[in-house]
């Protein structure tokens, strides 16, 4: 029989985190975990863009908290959100040749596009328009593990809240557009690995074989390269 | 609505009769009278209100109203005792036991007959002209009322600030027996009450040791017992332990 | 209605012979009630979120205004501009007198609270009848009855729980009503009894007469019996304003809400407000009835230079307030620390604690209660030095060793009890008992 040692300890235990959040951390001192006076500052918030990332641990001790908008965590390579359409820096041109691959893998169904057209009716491998419904989309990656040109690729922003949701909620390409540089800066892992070095090179060199293809049989075009 | 629709016209009442009547008589009296006749006025609801909480409530304003009186008789302690006892324990017991009784809301509980009405109000007013002959028949009434006057300013402060040693020293030596006999009636329904609130069979049960008084706290004994005996096998699948 | 108070009040007044100026009245009822307690039960309220957050590793409110200061400010502007909304087959007017009640029961119970030591005047002491100085408090009304009118006001505040639950038309809510009724009549015993030992002691029972003789004979809280007490009546006092691990009229998890289901807007804040107003009031009640008040330890310092000049007056009034607030902070504290720590108990557990070990351990405290009366406190009843040193020393180690006693034996009972059941439950069921089955017995109220 206990005699209630357990009710005191347990009430020392969290004492002791109460204490600790004082003694250790960002609670020690004024300041905020990602730097700046912690409570006066009220009326300031960092520039968007800016923000202190703040690297959380196993180890973090004390307060924990994060001050969202002021403060971020650190995103990680794989973290994905909403799918994207990579075009390359080099040529401007879009990876994209609309083969309906995403759309037919999507499981919510949340992607359709229409493909080009050439001067003389043929379909071109490009697409005309390309949306994304980001209110459907499920987030799961599925679009960009099919995509055998590495065109669609999954995006790290999450900050998607708006005022309209019957318009602006369904994406087209002009929103969906995002260079390689681009990709090449929130994913460096992916993009520098062998693979999908190689895989580059190959989709580059196929897609301008189709493309050459195409406009050479609808005749008078220029190549492109 | 009802009780503020009565409240309002007895407050009128009550200011009117205050004018007409009781005009020499200071503003005390006509604190009197407008207490007096809030009180008699929820007596009247507590007995005409048909859902029964309404009633309860009604009972709740009469004590609380009766505590106001004994406030102007400057007996504090007495106000204070009336609030705790009836309003802090009865009233609550009381609604406690219309919930645990009719429909536990309360409200479709009604009473039209006259038939029943009748004894109790034959009762109630019989009570009434008893204690009404009491009160004016009391021989030493008037003169009881100018010796209380009487005594000197600082017993009488003495009696207001230590009024409960002093009502405890005379409840214990003069009114000692009536008290205790009160006490033994306290215990008895107490005793009552816990033989009441036995699950049934655990009484001549017996071998499995003593009852917890007190069906709020549902311990397994009894079921145990249920068990034991054999209530119910199939009927209760939940009590079977998996 | 209202020129009736005023004028009971004035009667009352007059009757005490006390000649208290209106303005004194005027700013208790209008700073003070109006205005100062409201302003900081909104505190309270943020000063727990601040320390909840920090139990828990995090911030707490820090977004509106410096330190999150202005929050409950802003909390209350919220609650003020939601829709007031009465469920249809509500009793309109119970449902609105319940959250009234329950708040002039909380604010009822601030009236009698000596929050200073007041001046010094001549009165009859109340053990041997001797007029003595003693001191008059600073509060808005010094009661001769104050301890009994303390329980019959916070007696009221049940009677409102009730009426928010019944009105309601929410089962929701009358089973949380119904819950802290019985919660609230089986923990006011032990909270009544608690505070029985004080009143022997002390021999009155005026929270200001209470405060005059701890001043003078040390705070009750330092002796045996008087820190099981102060114990008991912590206890008692949580399952009393419903805070955790005592709050299942509100549990949010099973109940929703609880009684204050079907509340919304201003009157939700009024239970909210009452709700910490009365967990304020207890924990003032307790200071001064244990923890000596104003007083600052292990010193009668402010006492003897009372009652001379009026500003000097003031001032020291001011040092005693200041001292009490920190006790309350600290009780205050306590509660939001056990709050952090405990989970929920359940119903019958609930009822069984307050029944089958506070109550016997309250009675068995009250005999010792009277040992320390008859050793300590009566061979020096009427000497104005209090009670020697070695009396002192003997009560102290006498009642100590039998509070040890009670305080075991009473768990132990209490332990073995439902141990008991247990196996009782076990050997007729045939199998081990998983927390499951225990759990799965089903109540039958």
């Amino acid at each position: 029989m206990a005699f209630g040692r357990g009710l005191v300890v347990g009430h020392l235990v969290t004492l002791r985190r109460f204490v600790r959040t004082f003694m250790v951390g960002a609670g020690r001192t004024w300041q905020r975990r990602g730097g700046g006076p912690q409570r006066v500052d009220f009326f300031q918030s960092p520039e968007r863009g800016l923000e202190p990332v703040i690297e959380q641990t196993d180890e973090t001790e004390g307060i924990f908290t994060v001050e969202y908008p002021d403060e971020r965590l650190k995103v990680h390579e794989r973290f994905r959100v909403l799918p994207v359409l990579v075009y390359d820096d080099a040529d401007g041109g879009i990876r994209c040749t609309s083969c309906n691959i995403c759309a037919k893998v999507c499981p919510p169904q949340c992607i359709w596009m229409t493909h080009a057209q050439g001067p003389d009716g043929n379909p071109v491998p490009v697409p005309e328009d390309f949306f994304i419904d980001m209110d459907v989309c499920m987030n799961c990656g599925l679009c960009a593990e099919y995509c055998p040109f590495d065109a669609i690729k999954m995006d790290q922003n999450f900050e998607l809240a708006n005022y309209e949701r019957h318009q602006s909620h369904i994406f087209s390409m002009q929103d969906l557009l995002v260079s390689s540089g681009y990709y090449a800066e929130t994913h460096p892992e992916a993009w520098m690995s062998a693979d999908e070095q190689s895989e580059r090179a190959k989709a580059s060199k196929k897609k301008n074989q189709r493309l050459q293809k195409a406009l050479s049989s609808s005749g008078d075009v220029p190549r492109l390269d | 609505m009802l009780l503020l629709m009565l409240v309002s016209a007895g407050m009128l009442v009550a200011g009117l009769w205050e004018i007409l009547i009781f005009r020499e008589f200071g503003p005390m009296r006509g604190v009197f009278v407008q207490i007096a006749g809030a009180a008699v006025l929820c007596a009247v609801g507590t007995v005409l209100a048909r859902n029964l909480i309404h009633s309860a409530l009604y009972l709740v304003a009469f004590f609380f109203l009766v505590a106001c009186l004994f406030i102007m008789l400057e007996a504090e302690f007495l106000a204070v005792m009336q609030v705790l006892v009836f309003i802090g324990a009865v009233a609550i017991l009381l609604m406690f036991g219309i919930m645990l009784t009719q429909d536990v809301q309360g409200d479709q509980v009604e009473a039209h007959s006259v038939l029943r009405r009748l004894p109790a109000a034959i009762v109630a007013i019989g009570l009434f002209v008893m204690l009404a002959v009491a009160v004016q028949q009391r021989p030493d009434f008037s003169k009881a009322r100018t010796e209380r006057a009487a005594p000197s300013v600082a017993a009488r402060e003495r009696v207001l600030n230590q009024m409960p040693q002093e009502l405890g020293l005379d409840l214990m030596q003069r009114w000692c027996l009536p008290f205790e006999l009160v006490g033994l009636l306290l215990t008895a329904s107490l005793v009552g009450a816990v033989a009441l609130a036995q699950p049934v069979g655990s009484l001549s049960a017996g071998s499995d040791g003593t009852p917890s008084p007190g069906s709020l706290t549902e311990t397994p004994e009894h079921l145990s017992r249920e068990v034991a005996g054999g209530t119910h096998s199939s009927s209760r699948p939940d009590l079977v332990s998996p | 209605m209202n020129g009736l108070w005023v004028s009971i009040v004035a009667m009352k007044m007059a009757a005490l012979s006390e000649p208290v100026p209106w303005v004194a009245w005027f700013l208790w009822l209008f700073v003070g009630f109006a205005g100062l307690f409201p302003l900081l039960v909104a505190y309270i309220v943020w000063g727990e979120r601040k320390v909840a957050a920090r139990f828990q590793d995090r911030i707490g409110p820090n977004r509106v205004g410096p330190f999150g200061l202005l929050q409950s400010i802003a909390d209350l502007v919220k609650l003020l501009f939601k829709e007031d909304f009465t469920p249809a087959r509500a009793d309109f007017l119970i449902h609105a007198l319940a959250p009234v009640l329950m708040l002039i029961s909380a604010m009822l119970s601030l009236a009698v609270i000596p929050f200073g030591f007041g001046s010094v005047s001549m009165r009859n002491d109340p053990v041997t009848g001797v007029l003595r100085p003693t001191l008059t408090g600073f509060s808005a009304v010094d009661l001769p009855s104050g301890v009994p009118y303390l329980i019959a006001v916070s007696s009221i505040a049940s009677l409102g729980l009730f009426l928010a639950g019944w009105s309601s038309r929410n089962k929701y809510a009358l089973l949380g009503s119904m819950r802290s009724v019985a919660q609230m009549v089986s923990y006011e015993i032990p909270q009544v009894l608690a505070t029985v030992p004080i009143v022997l002691w002390s021999g009155t029972l005026s929270l200001t007469g209470i405060l005059d003789r701890q001043v003078e004979t040390g705070w009750y809280v330092l002796t045996p019996p008087g820190f099981m007490a102060f114990v008991i009546f912590m206890i008692s006092s949580f399952a009393e304003v419903n805070r955790a691990p005592f709050d299942l009229p509100e549990a949010e998890s099973e109940l929703i809400a609880g009684f204050h289901l079907e509340y919304s807007s201003m009157r939700f804040g009024l239970f909210f407000l009452a709700e910490y107003m009365s967990m304020f009031a207890v924990c003032c009640i307790c200071t001064t009835l244990f923890l000596g008040g104003g007083a600052i330890p292990f010193l009668a310092f402010p006492r003897g230079l009372l009652g001379g000049y009026v500003v000097v007056d003031l001032f020291l009034n001011l040092i005693t307030i200041l001292v009490f607030s920190l006790k309350v902070g600290l009780l205050i504290f306590l509660f939001f620390w056990v709050r952090a720590t405990l989970p929920r108990m359940r119903v019958d557990r609930l009822m069984a604690f307050a029944w089958k070990l506070l109550i016997p351990l309250c009675l068995v405290n009250l005999l010792i209660a009277a040992i320390w009366f008859e050793i300590v406190i009566r061979p020096v009843a009427g000497r104005p030095d209090g009670p020697g040193f070695l009396q002192w020393w003997i009560g102290f180690g006498v009642t100590a060793l039998l509070e040890v006693l009670a305080f075991f034996g009473a768990v132990w009972l209490y332990r073995q009890d439902s141990e008991h059941s247990l196996k009782t439950w076990r050997s007729s069921t045939g199998s081990k008992p998983s927390i499951i089955a225990w759990r799965s017995v089903p109540t039958k109220v």
